[in-house]
């Protein structure tokens, strides 16, 4: 074993240049998973947050009567699982509405906005209840209209759907590549290295001992390909976040989030097992001399 | 006792300790006359690829005994090298038997190749030297397939390289070494694992003719230290340095020529009457190169100026 490191390491510094160009299609290939990954990581963690926030807006018909309203608004706060009702008047929707201070809003009349109740579902209750409550009070008369964020989550998860199998094909198509990239410098370097494969077929190497320092050798480039591959997006990722801070948090309702640790593991640990199979797969045609 | 059978082995093709036995006796010793390597009606045919068979080897027996240095010579596309690579099975027989310290090679599967080639030192006419690995690694290679620990392989690395004249080289890349240093780093890889016999095809055909004399005299080194070398050539010059045993392969057959009694080797003729009795006494100390370039010029001495030259 230790024969063999050595040997790898002897084979990786005298064609360093074609293991470089190796390692740097690798990790151009990883970037592109892992930047799958990333996508789908953050649309989870997005969903996650979305997903729990249980708030609905009840809109009300222009002639609803405050008694109606009032009942209404009582009748809520009995239900279970129910956090907080508040009555929103149009005037107030309109500050609200107001409040970013665009002139065009400023223009509309009063009644555009109508006057509605919302609610805040404990983030405990299951989307399934909340869509019971969201259907009993589209029934009731004085309600014009109920919007939840339920729609905006489906839309998410459909979204996370997608993102995940083009993830999955990505997948597909970068170890295919990776397994070519690897398979076929070890096979140049093999052609490089005839006279090595030659004099240790001719001192009696077992057909094992030829092959395990390829195998290294896959396996340290995969490892070093995927590693570099998730330092770039690592490096890229941060660089975006600090520039795009407040915006973007804002506009998401969370902080973007990088790989998990135990992803990026998993990156590097691909890596190396393609790595390892790909330096097989070069020496296939490897016979007796 | 008996083998069970014609059944190929899967076992080692020697097991450990019983390298030892094998190595070569010094010539002389009543133990040397062992047969080490012997061909039985061997038969080696080529498939041509535009189809007619070529029959390389017809028919060939011979028995070479531990300790014994054995010339293999005839025209180029003899089917010397065939022969050795049946010996290393880099090619395979296609009738009769090939007896490796009392084992059919012939009969040996894929898998045992690498125990009989760790048995064998084997030494070619292109050196095959990695020129990217140091001179040493070259030579420890042959050691680092056996598993021996990286001490003892270090101890008898460097014992081999002095022996080829090397020493204080192994750490030099092998790359920008000369053709005949290169072919010292070869031999030395041949021997450093102490192989039953050592194999040469052509090692001297690279080299300027004073550089081959010196790697023929490395061989005989190898030999007087009782190893069993079997050296192929079609380099007549070498043949007549001294008196040798001589195979001549042509149209597929084997001539065995004892101590240079030989019609095919004409430097040799003046052996046959006996007359030519030649006397190269070998001076220890003095080097290779000069020692060999004397027996040489010894061995081609006619009588007449050997008359000559006693007489005045
Ligand atoms: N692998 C092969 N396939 C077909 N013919 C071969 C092969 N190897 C050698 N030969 C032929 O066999 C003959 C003997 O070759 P070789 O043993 O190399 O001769 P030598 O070493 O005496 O010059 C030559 O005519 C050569 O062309
Ligand atoms: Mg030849």
């Amino acid at each position: 074993m230790a024969g063999s490191l050595e040997r790898a390491k002897r084979g990786l510094y005298a064609e360093w240049r074609l293991h470089v160009l190796s390692v740097v299609s690798l990790a151009v290939a990883f970037v592109c998973l892992g930047a799958a990954l990333l996508v789908v990581v953050n649309l989870h963690s997005l969903k996650e947050r979305w997903g729990r926030i249980g708030r609905a807006s009840v809109y009300l018909k222009d002639g609803a009567a405050p008694q109606q309203v009032d009942a209404l608004v009582a009748a809520l706060k009995q239900t279970e699982g129910v956090r907080e009702v508040r009555y929103l008047s149009p005037a107030d929707a309109r500050t609200a509405a107001l409040g970013g201070g665009d002139p065009t809003l400023k223009a509309l009349p009063q009644d555009a906005f109508p006057a509605s109740i919302e609610v805040d579902v404990a983030p405990e209750v299951p989307e399934a209840d909340v869509a019971m409550i969201v259907s009993k009070l589209g029934a009731l008369p004085a309600v014009e209209g109920v919007e939840t964020y339920g729609t905006w989550t489906e839309r998410l998860g459909s979204l996370l759907q997608g993102g995940t199998i083009a993830a999955g094909a990505l997948a597909a198509i970068v170890f295919g590549a990776v397994l070519a990239v690897v398979a076929s410098t070890m096979r140049l370097a093999l052609t490089r290295r005839r006279t090595e494969v030659e004099v240790l077929r001719l001192v009696g190497a077992s057909d094992g001992f030829v092959r395990t320092p390829y195998v290294l050798e896959g396996t340290f480039q995969g490892a070093i390909g995927s590693t570099t591959a998730v330092a770039i997006l690592a490096g890229l990722f941060f660089i975006v976040k600090s520039r795009a801070d407040g915006d973007l948090s804002g506009l998401l309702g969370l902080d973007p989030i990088f790989l998990p640790l135990s992803v990026m593991a998993a990156l590097v640990g691909t890596g190396a097992l393609l790595g390892a199979l790909g330096g097989a797969l070069g020496l296939r045609k490897l016979t007796a001399v | 006792m008996a083998h069970a059978g014609g059944r190929a082995p899967l076992t080692p093709f020697f097991r450990a300790g019983s390298r030892d036995a094998l190595r070569g006796a010094p010539p002389g010793d009543a133990q040397a006359k062992k047969p080490v390597l012997v061909f039985d009606g061997v038969q080696k045919v080529y498939r041509q690829p535009s189809g007619g068979d070529m029959h390389v080897l017809r028919g060939v027996d011979l028995v070479i005994d531990r300790g014994e240095f054995v010339f293999v010579t005839g025209p180029s596309g003899a089917g010397k090298s065939t022969m050795l690579k049946l010996v290393y099975k880099a090619e395979t027989v296609d009738d009769g038997r090939i007896l490796f310290c009392g084992r059919d090679i012939a009969r040996l599967t894929d898998e045992s190749i690498p125990f009989l080639r760790r048995n064998l030192g084997i030494v070619f006419q292109d050196f095959k030297v990695v020129p990217t690995w140091t001179v040493a690694e070259n030579v420890a290679i042959a050691l680092e397939v056996l598993g021996l620990s990286s001490r003892l392989i270090r101890q008898r690395v460097a014992v081999a390289l002095e022996r080829v004249g090397l020493s204080g080289r192994g750490g030099d890349r092998a790359g920008v070494l000369s053709g005949g240093e290169q072919q010292r780093v070869a031999i030395a890889r041949a021997i450093v694992g102490e192989p039953a016999m050592v194999l040469a095809d052509e090692p001297t055909g690279n080299l300027d003719p004073a550089l081959a004399l010196d790697v023929l005299g490395l061989f005989e080194e190898i030999h007087a230290s009782g190893t069993t070398v079997l050296f192929a050539t079609h380099d007549r010059t070498l043949l007549d340095v001294r008196p040798r045993r001589i195979l001549v392969l042509d149209e597929g057959r084997v001539t065995d020529v004892q101590s240079g009694l030989s019609a095919f080797a004409e430097p040799l003729a003046g052996y046959v009457d006996g007359t030519n009795d030649v006397d190269v006494e070998v001076a220890h100390d003095e080097p290779v190169v000069a020692r060999h370039a004397r027996a040489s010029r010894a061995a081609r001495e006619t009588r007449e100026e050997r008359r000559v030259r006693r007489a005045g």
